[in-house]
Parts: C-alpha cells; sequence; structure tokens
C-alpha cells in the first residue's frame, strides 16, 4: 500500500497555441451535442406509445402512486424522458440497424440465433418455478370451456403452438436452453383435466428449420400446413386426398406477412435477404379454378379462434383443405386465450352453433399464465362465456345446509362499498377435480349500481360482471382439492356502492340426469390404507367426453379420513388416483373422467382410512357416470 | 442519479455547469453542496438526512476537538462521538440485516427463536462517505489537518456529488486547501471532459457489455471449464473499467469544478505481485485502511505475527468495508492470505523469479480467483464456480458470447495492457488520444440511449 497522489496536472497554459484551439472546438461541440439534446427533446418531444386495456391500469396505477421518498417517482421521470427523448428516438433505429447488421445485436428483447433464426428473449427467459402453474391454471379453464362446449353440443379441439425456441431449439445460441419440458408439461396437464389437445410439438420438430419464419415470432406456412395435418390425424377427421377442400399450392416468395415482427421489435428494417431460401417455398390452397380458397362464413361448421398464429386465415384454409370443409377463423392478435373464442360466441350464438372449434393457443400464453397471474386472473373472456351461455343440461349437487357458511342473509338487501365477502364452503364438503365439473348458481338481483361475483378457488380467481338485469348466474368452481384454501365467493361493486340481493346459493354440474349410468356398490371391505368400497359399471361401459362421476356419501357418519378414489388401468399405465382429503358427513365426490374419454371404466374404487373409535360401515351410497351428450 | 443516464447528462450536469461558473468563489462550494443533495436525494431523499447527521456531527466534532486543543485538551469524547456515530449508521444500515441473518443461521439448527425483522434498506455509498466524514475528524484529531473553515465548505467535501456515491474516498487532508482555494481554468476544464469521456466509455462500452457474461456466468447454471475462466474473466473485466471508469469520470467533474482528486487506480492488472496489485487497486481505499487502520493497529513495528495479524484483520475489514456477505470477508482473508505469504518472502511474490511478464500472468490469475470469491453469491456458489474452473463441475454449460462481447473484450484487453491510464493520457492530452475518444464518446452516448439504464457495480459497496 503506497502513499497516493493527486491527479497530476501540467502548468496552465502549457497546451500549444493550435492545440488550444481543437481544445476549445471539442468543449464546444461536446457542450453543443448535451445542450442540443435537451433542447431537441423538450422542442420536439416524441408521443410515447399509449397503453391499453391491464397494461394501461398498470401505468395509471404506477403514476398514481409514484412517490419520491421511495425513488419511484425519480424512476418515472426517467422512464419518461427515455419515452419521449427525440433524440433517443432518431439515433436509436440506425444504431440498432447497424449493431444489428455488424454484429448480430438483438437489443435487450430479441436474441438472435444461429443462421440469423431471431427468437424473443422472454419466450425463453421464462421463470423456472412457475411454468407447471400456468399450464395447470389454464388446463382447469379450458376443461371448464370444453365441458360448456361438450354440453352445448360443440366438440372442442385445443391446439397448443410451442415455442419457436423450443421447436428451433437447434437454432438458439450458446449458453440458451429450450426448455422443452415446459411445452410437454403444458399437453400433459391439458390431457390430465380432459382436454382434447393436439400435440403440435412433436409435429413440427421434424420440420424445425421450416416451421417458423426466421425473423418473425409466427409459424411458416410450412408450419401451419403441418399442424393442420397433426390436427386431422389426431382427430380422425383428415380427408382422404380426393375429397379434400382446395388445392394446396407452392408460392414461389415468402408473401405471408407478417414476415418480420421480431426486426420490427429491434426497431431494424425487414429485408427481403432476410428470408432465407430455406423459407420457400411457401404455401396456399386454392380453388381448382385458380382463386384464393373462401374465407369460412357463419354457415361453417368449424371454426377456428385463436391468436395471431390463425391470422389471415392461412392456418384455417389448411385445416378446410385437410378436414375437408370450410373453416371460419375468429383470430384477435396479442389477446389472451378465449378472447377469440368469446367473440364466436356472440356472434354465432345460439343460432348457428358451430360443431367444432379449434381453439388455437402460444405456448407462450399458457406458460405465462404462472408468472403473469394479474393479467390471468381475470379472465374476462372466460367469465363471459361462462356467465352468459349456461349449458342446457343441468344437475342439482345438493349439499348438506352446513356446508354454507352465509355471510349475507338470504333474502335481504346487501349494501356493499368495495366488496365484501357473501358465502364461503370449507373443504371437505364437495370434493372435484376442478375444470368447471362443478358450477355455482346464484340467484339474486342487483337493487342499485353494478356488482360484479368474484369466485376464489386455489386455481384463481374467476370474475364475472352480473349482467344487468339478470336473477341468475352460474360459474364454475375451479379447484377444491385436499388442502386448499376454502371457496369464498365476494361480491365486488363495480360503482362506488351497490346494493345486491342474493336469494339463493347451489352447487350444480353440467350433465345429462337423464343417460347417468348406475354404478352397483359393494360393502365396505378391509384394506391395506383403512377401507374400501367399489362401484362396478357394465363391462362395455366406456367414458363419454367430459363423462363426470358422481359420488354421494352417508350423511349419518364421522368425518372420513384421507379419502382417495382409485381407478385401477386398464392398460400397462399406472392406475389414477385422485386424492381428496376428508370427507365431511353427506359430502359430494364430483370427478371429471375426461381424461379416461373412451377407455372401459369396470370398476372404481374408493379408500378411507379407517378410524379406531368410530368405524364408518358405509361410505358410499350412491354412485353414477353421467355424460354430457 | 448515475452518471451514466440522460438525466444526470442533459439536464443535472449542463445546470449545475450553468449555475456554478455563474455564481461569485464564494457561493461555489454552496452549490456544489445543493446540487450534491439533489443529485444523491433523486431516489432517496430521506437518505439525505443520513448525510446531513454525518456532516453536523463531524464538522462539530473538528470544531470541539480545535476549541479543546487551545485549551490544553485533545477533544477525544469527539473523536469517540464521530466514531459512534459514523461507524453507527454504517453498521446499521449496512451490517444490520447481515448480522441478523447470521445469527438465525446459527440458532435455527438448535431450534433456537428466529428473529423476525424488517430489511433495512441501504443508503447508496454510505461506505464511501462516512470515511470521508471520519477521515476528517481523525486528522484534525491527529493535527495533521486544521479544523474546515466554513460549514458550507465541509458541507462540499462531504456531499460532493462526483465522488459521493463510488469513490474515490477523498481524505480532508488531501483536498482541505482545494475546499478553500481552487482554480477554474479552460485547460482543467478540458482535462476534466476528457478524464470524464474517458470514464463513460469504459462503463458503457466494455464494462456493461461484458457484465452480461459475467451476469450469465455467475447467476446462471454450471459452466465448462473454457466458459468458467471467460465469465471469470469477462468478471476481472467488467469490475475494472466499472470502477475505474467511474473513478475517472468523478476525476473529470472533479476538474471541471476546478479539483484535482486523488489517483485511484494505477493499471492494476500489470501488478507484479499482490503487494504490487494493492498499490494499483482503488488506491484511495487501500491508503485510507493503511493510515486508519493498519499503521493505528500497530502496522509492522510490533514483530512478524502482531504483522501478519494486522495485515489479516485490516484486509478483512476491507473486504467486509464492501458488502455485507461472506463471500467479501472471505475475499479480503483471501487477499490478506497472499500479502502475508508476500511479506514473509520479503515484500515479493513466491513467483518472484519467473520473468516480469510470467510474473504479471501469474498475479493476475491470483486475482482472478480472488474475483470469483468477490462475485459469487455465497461461498458455496465460490467453491463451485471455481470447482469449474478445473473441469471438476457438475454442468457443463456455455455462454451466450456474441460478437459484440468480443470486441469489448479485445477493446478492454488494448486498454489494459497496451495503452496508459487515464491519468496519464490527462497529463499531455495528446490530440492523437483526445480525437478518437471524442468518436467513442459519442459512440458511448448513442449506446446509452439504446440501452436500458445499467447501474454502476460500486454503487452497492
Amino acid at each position: 500500500m503506497d502513499d497516493h497522489t493527486l491527479i497530476a496536472l501540467p502548468q496552465e497554459k502549457s497546451m500549444p497555441a493550435g492545440r488550444r484551439w481543437v481544445a476549445w472546438g471539442l468543449l464546444a461541440i461536446n457542450g453543443a451535442i448535451l445542450l442540443g439534446t435537451l433542447v431537441v427533446d423538450w422542442a420536439f418531444p416524441v408521443t410515447p406509445p399509449q397503453p391499453v386495456g391491464i397494461e394501461k391500469t398498470q401505468d395509471d396505477e404506477r403514476r398514481a402512486q409514484a412517490k419520491w421518498s421511495d425513488g419511484s417517482r425519480a424512476s418515472l421521470i426517467e422512464h419518461d424522458y427515455r419515452q419521449t427523448s427525440r433524440v433517443r428516438k432518431e439515433l436509436s433505429k440506425p444504431y440498432t440497424e447497424w449493431l444489428f447488421r455488424t454484429f448480430g445485436e438483438g437489443g435487450s428483447s430479441v436474441l438472435v440465433g444461429k443462421d440469423g433464426m431471431l427468437f424473443l428473449r422472454d419466450r425463453i427467459e421464462v421463470p423456472e418455478t412457475h411454468f407447471r402453474i400456468g399450464a395447470q391454471r389454464t388446463a382447469v379453464i379450458y376443461a371448464a370451456v370444453s365441458r360448456r362446449l361438450e354440453a352445448l353440443g360443440i366438440r372442442m379441439v385445443v391446439a397448443p403452438v410451442p415455442r419457436k425456441s423450443v421447436v428451433c431449439a437447434d437454432w438458439l445460441p450458446p449458453g440458451w436452453h429450450a426448455n422443452r419440458q415446459y411445452d410437454e408439461i403444458v399437453l400433459e396437464e391439458f390431457e390430465r383435466r380432459g382436454v382434447f389437445t393436439v400435440d403440435l410439438l412433436t409435429a413440427l420438430e421434424p420440420h424445425a428449420g421450416e416451421a417458423f419464419l426466421r425473423m418473425d415470432t409466427h409459424w411458416s406456412t410450412q408450419g401451419m400446413r403441418e399442424s393442420a395435418i397433426a390436427l386431422g390425424h389426431k382427430t380422425g377427421w383428415m380427408k382422404p386426398e380426393e375429397e379434400r377442400y382446395g388445392m394446396l399450392r407452392e408460392v414461389p416468395a415468402p408473401t405471408t406477412a407478417p414476415l418480420g415482427d421480431l426486426t420490427l421489435a429491434m426497431g431494424v428494417e425487414f429485408r427481403e435477404s432476410d428470408a432465407p431460401k430455406y423459407q420457400r417455398p411457401m404455401w396456399e390452397v386454392i380453388l381448382p379454378n385458380g382463386q384464393p380458397l373462401p374465407q369460412g362464413d357463419l354457415q361453417a361448421n368449424i371454426v377456428l379462434c385463436g391468436t395471431s398464429f390463425s391470422q389471415h386465415g392461412t392456418f384455417g384454409s389448411f385445416l378446410a383443405h385437410y378436414l375437408g370443409q370450410s373453416v371460419q377463423t375468429y383470430s384477435i392478435p396479442g389477446a389472451p386465450p378465449y378472447a377469440a373464442l368469446a367473440t364466436m360466441f356472440r356472434e354465432r350464438l345460439p343460432e348457428r352453433l358451430p360443431h367444432i372449434v379449434i381453439e388455437e393457443v402460444p405456448n407462450h400464453h399458457v406458460i405465462s399464465a404462472g408468472y403473469h397471474s394479474e393479467r390471468w386472473a381475470v379472465n374476462p373472456f372466460a367469465a363471459e362465456i361462462f356467465a352468459q351461455y349456461p349449458a342446457p343440461h343441468q344437475m342439482l349437487l345438493p349439499m348438506p345446509k352446513q356446508a354454507w357458511q352465509t355471510s349475507a342473509e338470504l333474502g335481504t338487501e346487501l349494501h356493499a362499498v368495495g366488496g365484501r365477502v357473501i358465502l364461503d364452503v370449507d373443504s371437505g364438503w364437495v370434493a372435484h377435480t376442478g375444470g368447471g365439473v362443478v358450477e355455482l348458481r346464484l340467484q339474486g338481483q342487483v337493487v342499485e349500481g353494478e356488482v360484479r361475483i368474484d369466485v376464489h378457488s386455489d386455481q384463481g380467481t374467476l370474475s364475472a360482471p352480473w349482467p344487468a338485469g339478470a336473477t341468475e348466474m352460474q360459474l364454475p368452481v375451479f379447484t377444491q382439492t385436499p388442502g386448499s384454501r376454502p371457496l369464498r365467493v365476494v361480491l365486488a361493486t363495480l360503482t362506488p356502492e351497490a346494493r345486491f340481493v342474493l336469494e339463493h346459493a347451489e352447487f350444480r354440474m353440467i350433465g345429462r340426469e337423464d343417460l347417468a349410468l348406475e354404478g352397483l356398490l359393494t360393502d365396505r371391505i378391509e384394506h391395506e390404507q383403512g377401507s374400501l368400497q367399489a362401484i362396478h359399471f357394465a363391462p362395455d361401459v366406456t367414458v363419454p367426453a367430459h363423462g363426470t362421476l358422481v359420488v354421494d356419501t352417508e350423511s349419518l357418519r364421522p368425518t372420513a379420513k384421507q379419502v382417495r378414489v382409485i381407478l385401477p388401468s386398464t392398460t400397462d399405465e399406472p392406475d389414477w388416483v385422485i386424492p381428496l382429503g376428508d370427507l365431511r358427513p353427506g359430502a359430494k365426490i364430483v370427478l371429471d373422467l375426461g381424461a379416461l374419454h373412451g377407455q372401459p371404466l369396470p370398476q372404481v374404487q374408493v379408500v378411507w382410512e379407517g378410524q379406531k373409535n368410530q368405524p364408518i360401515p358405509v361410505l358410499v351410497t350412491d354412485a353414477r357416470l353421467v355424460p354430457l351428450r | 442519479m448515475v452518471f451514466a443516464s440522460g438525466i444526470f447528462l442533459y439536464f443535472f450536469l449542463p445546470l449545475f455547469l450553468a449555475v456554478y461558473y455563474t455564481v461569485p468563489r464564494r457561493w461555489k462550494s454552496f452549490v456544489i453542496a445543493l446540487f450534491s443533495y439533489v443529485f444523491y436525494g433523486w431516489w432517496r431523499p430521506d437518505f439525505v438526512l443520513l448525510m446531513w447527521i454525518s456532516t453536523v456531527v463531524d464538522y462539530t466534532a473538528g470544531q470541539r476537538i480545535t476549541a479543546a486543543r487551545t485549551s490544553g485538551g485533545k477533544g477525544k469524547p469527539w473523536l469517540w462521538l464521530s466514531l459512534l456515530v459514523n461507524l453507527g449508521l454504517l453498521g446499521y444500515f449496512k451490517y444490520f440485516n447481515f448480522g441478523v441473518d447470521t445469527l438465525n443461521a446459527i440458532f435455527a439448527p438448535f431450534g433456537g427463536p428466529t428473529l423476525d425483522f424488517a430489511k433495512v434498506v441501504l443508503p447508496v455509498g454510505i461506505s464511501f462517505y462516512t470515511f470521508q466524514t471520519l477521515s476528517y475528524t481523525i486528522d484534525v484529531y491527529r493535527g495533521t489537518a486544521g479544523k474546515v473553515k466554513s460549514f458550507g465548505d465541509f458541507m462540499c467535501y462531504v456531499a460532493m456529488f462526483p465522488q459521493l456515491v463510488a469513490g474515490p474516498i477523498v481524505r480532508y487532508n488531501t483536498i482541505a486547501d482545494q475546499l478553500h482555494e481552487r482554480t477554474h481554468t479552460r485547460e482543467k476544464f478540458y482535462r476534466g471532459m476528457l478524464a470524464f469521456q474517458a470514464g463513460l466509455v469504459k462503463k458503457v462500452l466494455i464494462a456493461d457489455i461484458l457484465g452480461e457474461l459475467a451476469d450469465a456466468a455467475f447467476d446462471g447454471p454450471g459452466l465448462s471449464a473454457g466458459y468458467a475462466w471467460i465469465g471469470a474473466l469477462a468478471y476481472t473485466f467488467q469490475i475494472y473499467f466499472d470502477f475505474s471508469g467511474y473513478s475517472d469520470m468523478a476525476i473529470g467533474l472533479g476538474l471541471m469544478m476546478g479539483f484535482r482528486f486523488p489517483v485511484n487506480f494505477d493499471q492494476p492488472y500489470r501488478s507484479i505481485s499482490i503487494t504490487d496489485f494493492w498499490r494499483r487497486w482503488h488506491i484511495s481505499l487501500s491508503s485510507f485502511l493503511r493510515d486508519y487502520l493498519y499503521i493505528p493497529l500497530g502496522g509492522n513495528r510490533k514483530g512478524s505475527l502482531r504483522t501478519y495479524v494486522n495485515l489479516s484483520l485490516t484486509m478483512l475489514l476491507g473486504g467486509l468495508w464492501h458488502g455485507a456477505n461472506w463471500t467479501f470477508i472471505a475475499w479480503g482473508a483471501y487477499q490478506g492470505f497472499w500479502l502475508i505469504v508476500e511479506r514473509r518472502s520479503g515484500k515479493s511474490s513466491f513467483y518472484a523469479f519467473l520473468p516480469r511478464l510470467g510474473q504479471i500472468a501469474v498475479t493476475f490469475v491470483l486475482v482472478i480467483f480472488g474475483w470469483v470469491l468477490f462475485r459469487s453469491n455465497t461461498i458455496g456458489d465460490a467453491m463451485h464456480y471455481v470447482q469449474a474452473m478445473f473441469g471438476m463441475g457438475w454442468d457443463h454449460g456455455t455462454l451466450p458470447i456474441r460478437p459484440i462481447h468480443l470486441v469489448a473484450a479485445f477493446a478492454g484487453a488494448a486498454v489494459l495492457w497496451l495503452f496508459p491510464t487515464t491519468q496519464r493520457w490527462l497529463y499531455k492530452a495528446p490530440l492523437a488520444w483526445a480525437l478518437p475518444l471524442q468518436l467513442v464518446f459519442w459512440l458511448a452516448l448513442i449506446h446509452l440511449h439504446y440501452v436500458s439504464h445499467v447501474p454502476f457495480l460500486y454503487f452497492q459497496f
């Protein structure tokens, strides 16, 4: 450690006169740059992008909560300055272009992979701890929607679009991992919930280099074509060559827009040469006379609901070709799942029901539901479907009175400011697998103001505005599994205050009671983990789409501990065990067996732990398999 | 506020310079103090209060000590008060969380109670300004500096924004005269501009770009040996260019205000031993620790063993000064270990027999291992990282190296090993340096527009 010294400077006026002039010149130039930036930014500010929807709400909140004391106000000022800086805007574009063309730099949001393949960073950098939650949350909602559509006579097929970084994993730069398992889990969770799902991941992987556009987040027409083929095969609706709709032909140039949304995201101009040769030829479907394939109309039996991946009807035309009939496309680019579906419902129900709904949903939406919960919890489109289009066949699920903890006195006028809890149902009264298998029906009326009903359960909150003038609403309950929080129903006011009368609440499920198949019950037998009762169905019984198992339990008994339902496997797969926790006297078990669609169901076992001092001689009193249609 | 931000460059700095050069001489220190409070309070105004406490306590202590001395006393209680307040603030704000977490970790395995507490937020730069104010009181107490002439000068000394949050640590006795009387010339201002530009270029075009690789290396999954070395090297470059870049900017801004600050770096990666490294790295801290800790502990005057103990203690505390984490303590211990080894062999390294280039190479590698400890989040992570550097890691991941990283690395290597330091360039300020510097400075300004906000590494210390 030696002596510190001050910065050394020569004697003043030591600079030769010529150099001194250069020095003054440099001072003047740099001063002009700093002051010039200030003046230009002040005189010619850029209009910042205006946030909309949820982003606007978040931005408004951020501005309202900004404080000097914690730095948030300063941070906001710096953010706003960046947003409105004219100099920044004008300089960033050519600089970005130069960085990209010279060094292959993609900026903060875009990753440049091998052979110039671009990827959106935030679709690769997924928080490791949350990806399964997103898949689970989406799966239960899709199961509920699917069940509702099935009851309306519509078959729903969900086609999760894998992330580009997974399909094109070989093009990722060193050090980046595709995390294929995230996309696999989406398929796994959807199928486990009985959602009819098409695996586009394995369909697209053999065509990795051609399935996605190089400078775009979207798939190429080749990717759409392979996806349509995979969907046709999985559903069994693929038509033979001679029955197909229109003709498939190669297109010499990549004309399908958008081609370069990732270059746009970087602020780089897209050039024709940015589309590599291997993405040509592109494909299109035409009529035999050479005319473009007409877009499906309101009479089309198949509708495609989706996002920007279904934009321009191109994916729809491939589906039409391979499925041999007209497909009408509802596509809302950038919108969350169900948005296009809700639009379709608004337009076509109840008069012009399609027979098949193909729901295209990008996996990055599904995965991000795990960590963008605030965006997802609202589910306005799903809620709209649930609240406004009740299924035709419903069964009452009568519960013992003590199941309901009614914070609101039924039949009296409730005054709410902001919100108030109106109903609680503890766990142990209704054991179900979620996914809309159990629904909550509320009857009442709004006396003053506007209200919204929030149904809280473990997989998120479903919020639906109470339709004006309506006297009842029916919403699905997502999950109430062992250890879950009680089901809670909250009356939230949309106006500063509101008055509401809750007249009645009950559990229901969608199903044809008249078509229910009764199961034969055995007596209680000893089991290694307590007691067991088996439910037998006829040997030829197979599980219908979204078939539901409804089990009534004895009401004059103590609480049964650690109840499990076991569905013995008829294949090499392990038995399906559904833990239900403790069941109170008279509780209901309602299970969606959609995941076993088409499989035989010879036997179902209900197992519970014995209690030495209070044995339960009979737990199951009645069991039936309920189809939707 | 950070130097590498639009608000500072296009609003604060022009406004400050305009006001500073407009007001009469007697107001200049006050203007510096005022703008420094705005600079410091931009993100957390409440923390300006802490700085005021430090300022008032040490100003009063300095006055009282001087008064006590004229009446035959020493004013020791005032020195203790200053130590208590400054180290108390530093201890609470910087080490409270660490202390409680450590206690919880000790008692938790035995089923002991866990202390729940609200996390204390660390005020930026507290380590720097508390050391500065302490140096004033200690220097006045020792008689190596006279009391400050006015409270305005002292406010200016404590709060001076160029070096307030990340150094160099300017000791009172080195700047006392300048606080009262300094010259403002166009040549000084020009050289200040060049130093500032050089610092911004180092920070924006080298440190931040290589920082991406360092972050990926230390915060990501395990790496193969080659990539682990690249990651460690990236951090070695990042920390030098970030910190020396900040020092250059501080020195440059100081010159624009007429001040000459201490040199903080002198080509540290050309050191031939760890002892030599500490003569060249963060010189203002190492000399502070030497004069206010190592020598008062007895230095090397009380035998070999005591010297080693003093060295160890100084380096451990030096490590802890950087942050409340065991990794910093381990880094201090690591540096202390090599200093002791070198002292035992007569202040030269055990590889002194190598040619100079070989000595530089070995020292550089030892420094890299030190930075692995310094950068890792935990001691365990550091050990895993070192294992990976020897090819014994669990994973064999890679790093997202892009062409721009290579460009930044080559430019950094050239600056480190081929060119003189900023302060040496600054002396002559040749056009061969000044003109190309303008181009890269403008490039850095454009790059700043392009990237989002990246704070300086040394803010956390």
